[in-house]
């Protein structure tokens, strides 16, 4: 567990309407990631919260308005530094699971003796020892998706992007998963943008939670979670949880048009 | 985690001690079926007067003359080297093309058409045209064969290249997959599996189409050995040579299919073993 602490990079969202064809999806969202910020991002099916996101990994253009990381703004290509966790893993089914993780670090041209060293500790970390060559089909979603946060992790990101990443999992292995991955972000903390539709995990993971709804959306409210740091399972029997909860869920559910 | 593995090594015991035995009685059920089969053509075929109808006793008779004759020998190889021959060629360019059409959306509008069209056109029909440009040949044979091996890997590969998830073209963008190695590294290997189902079809269009020639063109090979045999009233050495076609067949997409367990073994559709 000797990964480097690191800040990570400030994240700013200024202005930024996405579109879906003609639609627009989201108006004119003003969001500021903090360094080491975990901020989570709810909002009924169709806000717009995973359209976001891809912005920032340079996956889907703005329509207008501008991303920027570490003030650098995002055109065109992945910024460097910026990970992402897939809903469905995204790993690739042909790798196996070491593979798979040292990708990122062989097309970075890191030395072949660095990057099975470096490799070899993530596989630690995310508890997949015994597990290096086998390929992901062979292996639950839980250890996929380690599998992919590892990968994540591997070229020590400055942003960590999570696109509902436990959205797959049955409720046992989700919650197994959470509890790790708020293990892992007690001893490294990086700037992280968690899209998700679970309003517990937002709570759960969030130092702040963006609430978007609307057609086109925008950000309704942006809550502080003051729940102590680094969090545990156990802050979800605090009056604070719930009332955190309650709030989001008001927020989510109101008005909104029927499904 | 121990419990994890624990269940998995279990599971894969339970696999263990279950295989031999599932297979065993496939086994003997395709034997028992086939021996059903065999028996019902021979009683079958004593109520055949005419003595025309090719009976399983009489193959297996005639089996000891068709495979000491060294000009059969001859033949099967001239057929199976030109199958093998045009086979490699399509598979070759077929999936060239069809990963570059299938990436490269003007390329594909422009070349679609015509790849539907030719796939669709009986290979019979072409037979004639290929003999008039490129004579009563060998060459006429290949020629063939290489068009009919090559449309099926176009379509597949196409099909394939275009049905990448859209998480791994996400994945290879964000991990900075450089361009130059997006072919080797994302779409070859993501399209393998359909490149593996286009070669198979292959294999049964090649074996069509080197017979097809044989028959229409008179050239030298297994085509014209059945041909010869059955209009010489020989129709048990003729069903010989066909059963070579049928060992041929069934030989090439066994390897397809081992190939393809090896080269790609995370591709299990609907998790079949």
């Amino acid at each position: 567990m000797n990964q480097p602490v690191q800040g990570g990079a400030v994240v700013e969202l200024s202005e930024v309407s996405m579109y879906y064809g003609s639609r627009k999806v989201t108006d004119a969202i003003n969001l500021e990631l903090r360094r080491g910020e975990v901020l989570s991002i709810v909002g009924p099916s169709g806000c717009g919260k995973t359209t976001l996101l891809r912005a920032v990994a340079g996956l889907n253009r703005p329509g207008s308005g501008e991303i920027r990381v570490d003030g650098v703004p995002v055109a065109g290509a992945a910024p460097e530094g910026v990970s992402m966790v897939f809903q469905h893993f995204g790993l690739f089914p042909w790798k196996t699971v070491e593979a798979n993780i040292a990708y990122p670090l062989v097309v970075r041209g890191v030395r072949k003796k660095d990057a099975v060293e470096q490799t070899r500790r993530l596989v630690e970390m995310v508890g997949l020892s015994g597990f290096e060559n086998s390929y992901p089909h062979q292996l639950s979603g839980g250890m996929q998706q380690r599998t992919g946060l590892a990968r994540a992790l591997a070229v020590n990101p400055r942003v960590l992007l999570m696109d509902e990443p436990f959205g797959a999992l049955d409720a046992q292995t989700r919650e197994v998963l959470q509890f790790e991955l708020l293990d892992l972000w007690a001893t490294s903390a990086v700037t992280t943008l968690f899209v998700t539709h679970s309003i517990e995990e937002a709570v759960l993971f969030g130092d702040r939670i963006a609430v978007l709804r609307g057609q086109p959306s925008s950000v309704v409210e942006l809550i502080d979670v003051n729940l102590p740091k680094p969090r545990e399972r156990s802050v979800m029997a605090t009056p604070e949880f719930a009332r955190l909860r309650e709030h989001v869920w008001n927020l989510v559910m109101s008005n909104e048009v029927p499904a | 985690m121990s419990v994890t593995e624990s269940t998995r090594s279990i599971a894969v015991a339970a696999g263990a001690l279950r295989a031999p035995k599932v297979r065993q009685r496939k086994v003997l059920l395709v034997a028992a079926t086939a021996l059903l089969i065999l028996l019902i053509w021979q009683i079958a075929s004593a109520f055949d007067a005419s003595g025309l109808v090719p009976t399983p006793s009489g193959i297996l008779l005639a089996m000891p003359g068709v495979f000491t004759n060294p000009s059969f020998w001859i033949d099967t190889l001239d057929t199976s080297l030109a199958i093998l021959e045009g086979l490699a060629i399509g598979v070759v360019f077929g999936t060239l093309i069809g990963l570059l059409t299938g990436r490269v959306r003007w390329l594909r509008g422009l070349t679609a058409p015509y790849v539907a069209g030719l796939y669709a056109v009986p290979l019979l029909a072409l037979v004639p045209l290929a003999t008039i440009w490129l004579g009563y040949s060998p060459v006429a044979r290949l020629a063939l064969i290489t068009v009919a091996a090559l449309l099926p890997c176009i379509v597949s590969t196409v099909d394939g290249a275009r049905k990448i998830a859209r998480e791994l073209e996400d994945a290879a963008f964000v991990l900075h997959m450089p361009k130059r190695r997006v072919l080797f590294d994302l779409v070859f290997p993501a399209t393998l599996p359909y490149i593996m189902a286009g070669v198979n079809v292959a294999i049964g269009r090649a074996i069509v189409a080197a017979i097809a020639v044989e028959f229409l063109a008179s050239v030298p090979g297994l085509g014209r050995f059945i041909l010869i045999n059955a209009r010489s009233f020989h129709q048990d050495a003729s069903i010989v040579g066909v059963f070579v076609l049928v060992v041929l067949g069934v030989l090439g997409t066994t390897a397809v299919e081992a190939a393809r367990r090896r080269m790609a073994p995370w591709h299990n559709p609907r998790g079949e073993k």
